[in-house]
């Protein structure tokens, strides 16, 4: 789970401080699996997809702790995607060049790369993972709290995920059926409010 | 229905999941505005759901995916996986579950690798390593390994804790001694993984598990990681994406991004950096900074010595740390093993093999032990002393009628090599004894060196055998210095000193140093005899390991291919001595990726080898670097075939932990894990249950 006392700004700040591991990790815990899927959207295969977001994660924090990005002149998404794109497409070149030589040795020639421009759909697309991601994170911390309720939360995940009636819901768990709404109403506001909590600390990386 | 009273909450919800209700509710809602709300909202309430379940999040893993295991609460979730307290249906036994994501074994070669290192750890047994019991496929075609159940804190966590509570570092001595017994059984759990031909990679204090009772167990294997690490750079890429403070436990090999260098040294390597933090609560050196200076400073800073951060450890303890923690893995303890036995020694008080560099402590170890290499390093420097203190010292110890042939070399010879000498002489005395031979060597003794140099070239070439090339180099130095003073015309002498102390230089690593004495030696040489002399071939053949190491590959090829030329001429192609120089210029077309001409010099130095001449050594090497060469061009079966004999002829004279040993078996491991993989069957095999 991620730490909500930090926002995306903070933790932008943090990075600066080289001792500060936690904040590294904490952003990347954020923005890897926003960039995993974003890649898939673009094409990219499993394993493709989390290389090339671990490549970028890393050729993001190097370039900004050399000042390369400067954040009064723009936004953490836009670097993301363009080093993503660029990466993804220097690891599809590389591929290509592999199919063509046979297993050779290979140079990486990454840092030498152009930046590509974001377009709008990328936007979009990134927004869709984004927002994706804040939705699982929110549904781990309500699960992680909701611990103790687990009799609701049970209800509530047989509903949802399982998609098994109230009815039957009910009468699995020796529930009235009125219990059984009050869960899956009473589960969603607290969703809402982990939601909320989440998109606090994400706070920082868009506009 | 009325129409005045409000909708249940099921009916809501039929709507809000676009369930027609019925003609009255609908007219119930038309009228009753506080229904509309409710159903708005619980339209949203259910769009929301949906997208949180399109968003992939998912319920607890039923506790029924895995076949013979019943699964109870999450105990641990991590970047690999889940890990649940379950019960193991067929023996109620307690177990912990490890589910390992899809995604963590996403290649065909993962999956094969996690199931043969299963399968290995599932057979051992070992109080300080885990226990694996059982291993394999999920109903939905994830993996699990079901393993014992341990309660207690990782290593980490009592570091933290302890370095917190500022009672942390071990100054007394009895803390230091349980500190130096926890490590030295977390090292043989380590050696017992290692046993099995597996490299753990991923050693950390997060990955050791204190039990309640204090006893160490290693946790996570790093099966799952393996695949990436054999990729170039492939260690940077699974670490930089947790944490970089991970880093501080990765080897220089590793980081420096050529999965090939990486070995059972590499674990090694962690375990000092482990050890380091545990005698000082902080680690050898801060990383900070950009990825590359990171990397950059695992790969040439230095470590400080650990009694720097805490005056309770001594400088035998600060040697063993060090080792440990040396850049070049050749100069590391050769295995977990070989750490764990030393650390025990120094436990126990006994001399220490990572002290032997130092002259003195190499007299004293010997006079502990008698062994009759420094037996010659005393005589070497008795007899220089002559007449000084030393000698008297002896003199006086010495019966009265061993006084009366005391003049004579022989005689002294004969009294330090008698049982006795280690009694006469303790440690202390042995110290002083020393120091003023040395003063006496710089001073007036030189006319006595035309007898003693032979004494210090075999006390050289002792310790070079013996893996001392800093302590041979001294030697060699000293003889040199003394043939030119006393017996300037000897130019044999001077030449052949001049090689060996470009040999003692070369396993230095000084190549430049190095080069710059065979050349001298291979002038001389051909000055003396000229160019049709094993001398010269065997200087040019150095010469050439030299050029090569120096990444002077043209000239290196010259050399050898020299040397090649000249033996075949002096010795015929069935000589130990032609077969070598086969071998060496094998080497070196391998390095230069010439591979079929490299196999064909291996395998007729092999036909040279078996014939007997080149002793077990030379049978061992050549047989290893075939292997090497039939892996590399893809012939595995052959390849398993030749290391697997190499192993064997290596394991007739040599200790399981000698380095030739360890990297014979190393390397047979890789090529069977390829091979294996190379197959992939379209099943994996499932594990039988291991048996207790």
């Amino acid at each position: 789970m991620i730490d909500v006392t930090r926002t995306t700004t903070l933790l932008l700040e943090g990075l600066h401080d080289r001792g500060d591991a936690a904040a590294w990790s904490e952003f990347d815990r954020r923005y890897r699996p926003i960039l995993v899927g974003f890649l898939r959207a673009l094409g990219a295969n499993e394993i493709d997809a989390s290389d090339v977001a671990q490549e970028t994660m890393v050729e993001f924090l190097e370039g900004y702790r050399a000042g390369r990005y400067d954040r009064g002149r723009g936004r953490l998404r836009t670097w993301l995607m363009s080093i993503g794109r660029t990466q993804l497409a220097l690891a599809r070149r590389r591929a290509a060049r592999r199919r063509d030589q046979g297993r050779g040795a290979e140079d990486i020639d990454a840092t030498a790369s152009k930046v590509a421009d974001p377009s709008p759909e990328d936007d979009a697309l990134w927004e869709v993972e984004r927002r994706r991601t804040i939705l699982r994170e929110a549904f781990e911390r309500l699960r992680a709290a909701s611990a103790s309720d687990g009799r609701t939360l049970e209800a509530f995940e047989l509903m949802i995920f399982r998609a098994v009636p109230p009815a039957a819901v009910a009468a699995e768990l020796s529930m009235s059926m009125d219990d059984v709404y009050q869960a899956k109403s009473r589960i969603t506001q607290r969703l809402r409010s982990h939601i909320a909590e989440v998109e606090r600390a994400f706070e920082g990386d868009g506009e | 229905m009325n129409d005045s009273t409000c909708l249940p909450d099921g009916v809501i919800e039929m709507m809000a999941w676009g369930t027609d209700a019925g003609a009255d509710s609908r007219r119930h809602l038309e009228q009753c505005a506080a229904c509309r709300e409710r159903l708005e909202q619980a339209k949203s309430d259910s769009a929301l759901l949906r997208e949180m379940v399109a968003a992939g999040s998912r319920p607890r893993e039923a506790p029924t995916e895995i076949p013979g295991y019943e699964l109870h609460e999450e105990i641990h979730r991590g970047s690999q996986g889940v890990v649940y307290r379950g019960v193991q249906c067929a023996t109620r036994r307690a177990v912990a579950v490890k589910i390992i994501h899809q995604g963590a074994l996403a290649s065909a070669r993962q999956r094969q690798r996690f199931e043969r290192e299963t399968e290995l750890l599932a057979t051992l047994r070992h109080p300080n390593v885990v226990t694996v019991h059982d291993g394999g496929r999920t109903r939905d075609g994830g993996f699990f390994l079901a393993m014992e159940l341990l309660e207690g804190r990782t290593l980490e966590e009592a570091l933290e804790a302890a370095a917190i509570d500022g009672v942390g570092t071990p100054r007394r001595r009895a803390e230091l001694r349980r500190t130096l017994a926890l490590f030295a059984d977390i090292a043989d759990g380590v050696a017992a993984i290692h046993r099995r031909g597996i490299i753990h990679r991923d050693l950390k204090p997060q990955n050791i598990l204190i039990d309640l009772g204090g006893v160490p167990h290693l946790l996570d294997f790093g099966v799952a990681r393996a695949e990436h690490d054999d990729e170039p750079g492939g260690v940077l890429r699974t670490l930089t994406g947790e944490f970089v403070g991970t880093l501080a436990y990765a080897a220089p090999e590793q980081v420096a991004g050529d999965p090939r260098l990486v070995d059972i040294r590499a674990d090694v390597y962690a375990l000092g950096v482990i050890l380091f933090r545990m005698l000082t609560r902080r680690p050898p050196y801060e990383l900070a900074g950009s990825l590359a200076s990171v990397v950059e400073a695992i790969r040439s800073l230095e470590p400080p010595a650990p009694s720097h951060f805490n005056p309770a450890i001594d400088k035998e303890l600060d040697r063993v740390v060090l080792q440990a923690l040396a850049k070049d893995p050749a100069r590391r303890y050769e295995s977990a093993g070989a750490l764990e036995r030393d650390l025990r020694r120094y436990l126990a008080g006994d001399p220490i093999d990572a002290m032997r560099g130092g002259r003195l402590y190499l007299l004293r170890k010997a006079l502990a032990r008698h062994r009759a290499a420094v037996v010659v390093a005393v005589i070497a420097v008795l007899t220089l002393a002559g007449y000084g203190a030393a000698m008297a010292y002896l003199y006086a110890k010495a019966t009265a009628a061993n006084q009366a042939r005391m003049n004579s070399l022989d005689a002294v010879l004969r009294i330090v090599q008698s049982e006795d000498l280690h009694r006469r002489i303790d440690e202390e005395t042995a110290e002083r004894l020393l120091a003023r031979i040395e003063q006496s060597l710089r001073g007036n003794l030189m006319d006595q060196a035309a007898d003693a140099w032979p004494h210090f070239r075999e006390l050289g070439l002792r310790q070079l055998r013996r893996g001392d090339p800093a302590a041979a180099l001294r030697q060699f130095e000293t003889a040199l210095d003394m043939v030119r003073v006393a017996d300037a015309s000897n130019r044999a002498a001077v030449a052949d000193l001049l090689h060996q102390r470009g040999r003692a230089e070369w396993f230095l690593g000084r190549y430049p140093d190095a080069l710059g004495s065979y050349q001298a030696a291979l002038d001389l040489e051909r000055q003396l005899g000229g160019s049709e002399s094993e001398a010269v071939a065997a200087s040019l053949t150095h010469l050439g390991a030299t050029l090569r190491a120096l990444g002077r590959l043209d000239e290196a090829e010259a050399a050898q291919r020299q040397a090649l030329e000249l033996r075949r001429r002096l010795h015929g192609v069935d000589d130990a001595r032609y077969g070598a120089s086969l071998n060496n210029l094998g080497v070196l077309l391998r390095e230069r990726k010439r591979h079929s001409e490299a196999l064909a010099l291996f395998e007729d130095a092999l036909r040279i080898a078996r014939r007997g001449g080149a002793g077990t050594e030379g049978l061992g090497a050549s047989l290893h670097n075939l292997g090497l060469e039939q892996a590399t061009l893809g012939h595995m079966a052959d390849a398993e075939r030749s290391l697997g004999e190499a192993l064997e002829v290596k394991r007739r004279e040599l200790e399981d932990d000698h380095p030739s040993v360890v990297s014979t078996r190393n390397e047979l491991n890789r090529v069977r894990a390829a091979a294996a993989a190379a197959q992939s069957p379209a099943t994996a095999p499932t594990m039988p249950p291991a048996q207790e």
